[in-house]
C-alpha cells in the first residue's frame, strides 16, 4: 500500500508532542512526590501518634485497676462520714463507681481489706 | 532506522546520556513506530495518542534497557502492546460496541487521503477489520512488513506453531471476505 504522510509537518508536531508528554509526566510525577511529602508522611506520622494514643490512654470504660480502687478506698477513708452515706459517697467520688456496676463494685471492694464487705452488702 | 543509529542510542544509554539517546531514539522511530500502529488502527488521530504513549512508556522504560534484546525489537514490542490494549479498550467499552469501531474505521478507509482509491487494496484493508487485533497483527507483520516468523515471535511471543496456525486463520478468513464481497458486487 502507498503511503501518504497525513500532514507535512506531522512528525514534527508529532516529535514536539511527545516531549510536551514527557514534561507533563515529569511534572504530574513532581507533585506526587510532593504531595507524598506534604501530606502522606504528616498523616502517616499522625496515624501512628493517635494509634499510639488510643492503645496507651486509659479508657473511661474500662474495669477499674485495683490501684483506682484504692485510691477510691483511701479518699473514703480521710472523709469523715455517716456510715449510712459510705455508700453514696463512694458513689460520689470514685472512679470505680461511675464506671463499674454494682456487683462489680462490690466485688473489688470485697476483694479489698479496706473496708469490710459486710458493712456495703448491709445497705 | 538503522543497525548503525541502534548502536549510537545504545552507547548514549551505556554512558548515561538518555535525553540524547531518546531524542534519537524517536527522530529515527517515530515513523516507523507511526505506520506500524496506524495499519492496525486505521484511525490517524487515535494513532497519534497511541505513538504518544509508546514513547513516553519508552522513555519512562528507557534505563531499563539493557540491550538483551535488539532496540527495534524492544520498540516495536512496546508499540504492539500498547496498540492491541487500545484496540481491546475500543472493543470492550460497552458504549463504544466492537461494530460501531469498525464501522468508523471503514469510513476512514473509505474516505481518507491516506488510503489510495486502489479499490482492491480497500476491499483488503476492510477484510483486515473483521479480523481480531492479534490475528490482524500478525498477518500486518507478516504479509505488508515481510517479518520471518522468527522475528514476529521476537514481538508477540507465544510459538511457532500458534504463530502459523493464527496467520493460516487470518488468511482463510480474509480470502472467504473477499470472495463474498466480489459475489455481492456480481449480483448487484
Amino acid at each position: 500500500m502507498k503511503e501518504k504522510i497525513p500532514d507535512i509537518n506531522y512528525f514534527d508536531d508529532l516529535e514536539q508532542a511527545v516531549f510536551n508528554r514527557i514534561e507533563g509526566y515529569k511534572k504530574r510525577q513532581q507533585q506526587r512526590k510532593k504531595i507524598r511529602q506534604t501530606l502522606v508522611v504528616p498523616m502517616l506520622i499522625m496515624l501512628i501518634g493517635l494509634g499510639g494514643w488510643v492503645y496507651f490512654y486509659p479508657s473511661q470504660n474500662k474495669i477499674p485497676s485495683q490501684n483506682e480502687h484504692l485510691t477510691a478506698v483511701n479518699l473514703l477513708e480521710s472523709i469523715d462520714v455517716d456510715e449510712s452515706d459510705m455508700y453514696a459517697v463512694l458513689q460520689e467520688n470514685s472512679q470505680v463507681a461511675t464506671s463499674a456496676t454494682d456487683d462489680e463494685f462490690l466485688y473489688y471492694l470485697a476483694e479489698d481489706d479496706a473496708v469490710e464487705y459486710d458493712l456495703i452488702s448491709s445497705k | 532506522m538503522s543497525v548503525e543509529k541502534d548502536h549510537e542510542i545504545t552507547q548514549l544509554l551505556a554512558t548515561g546520556k538518555k535525553q540524547e539517546a531518546f531524542s534519537l531514539l524517536l527522530k529515527e522511530y517515530k515513523q516507523p513506530v507511526y505506520w506500524l500502529v496506524r495499519k492496525m488502527v486505521i484511525v490517524h488521530e487515535d494513532t497519534d495518542d497511541v505513538v504518544q504513549e509508546v514513547f513516553l512508556k519508552i522513555w519512562i522504560n528507557l534505563k531499563k534497557f539493557r540491550g538483551d534484546s535488539k532496540l527495534y525489537t524492544w520498540i516495536y514490542r512496546i508499540a504492539v502492546n500498547e496498540t492491541l490494549n487500545f484496540l481491546n479498550k475500543k472493543n470492550k467499552r460497552f458504549f463504544v460496541p466492537i461494530d460501531d469501531y469498525r464501522e468508523y474505521q471503514s469510513k476512514i478507509i473509505d474516505n481518507d487521503a491516506f488510503y489510495t482509491d486502489d479499490m482492491i487494496e480497500k476491499r483488503l484493508q476492510k477484510a483486515l477489520l473483521t479480523l481480531p487485533p492479534k490475528q490482524k497483527l500478525i498477518f500486518e507483520l507478516r504479509y505488508f512488513k515481510n517479518m520471518k516468523y522468527t522475528e514476529i515471535i521476537e514481538l508477540l511471543g507465544g510459538s511457532m506453531g500458534s504463530l502459523k496456525a493464527s496467520y493460516h486463520h487470518a488468511v482463510k478468513k480474509i480470502q472467504k471476505h473477499l470472495k463474498l464481497e466480489i459475489n455481492w458486487d456480481d449480483d448487484e
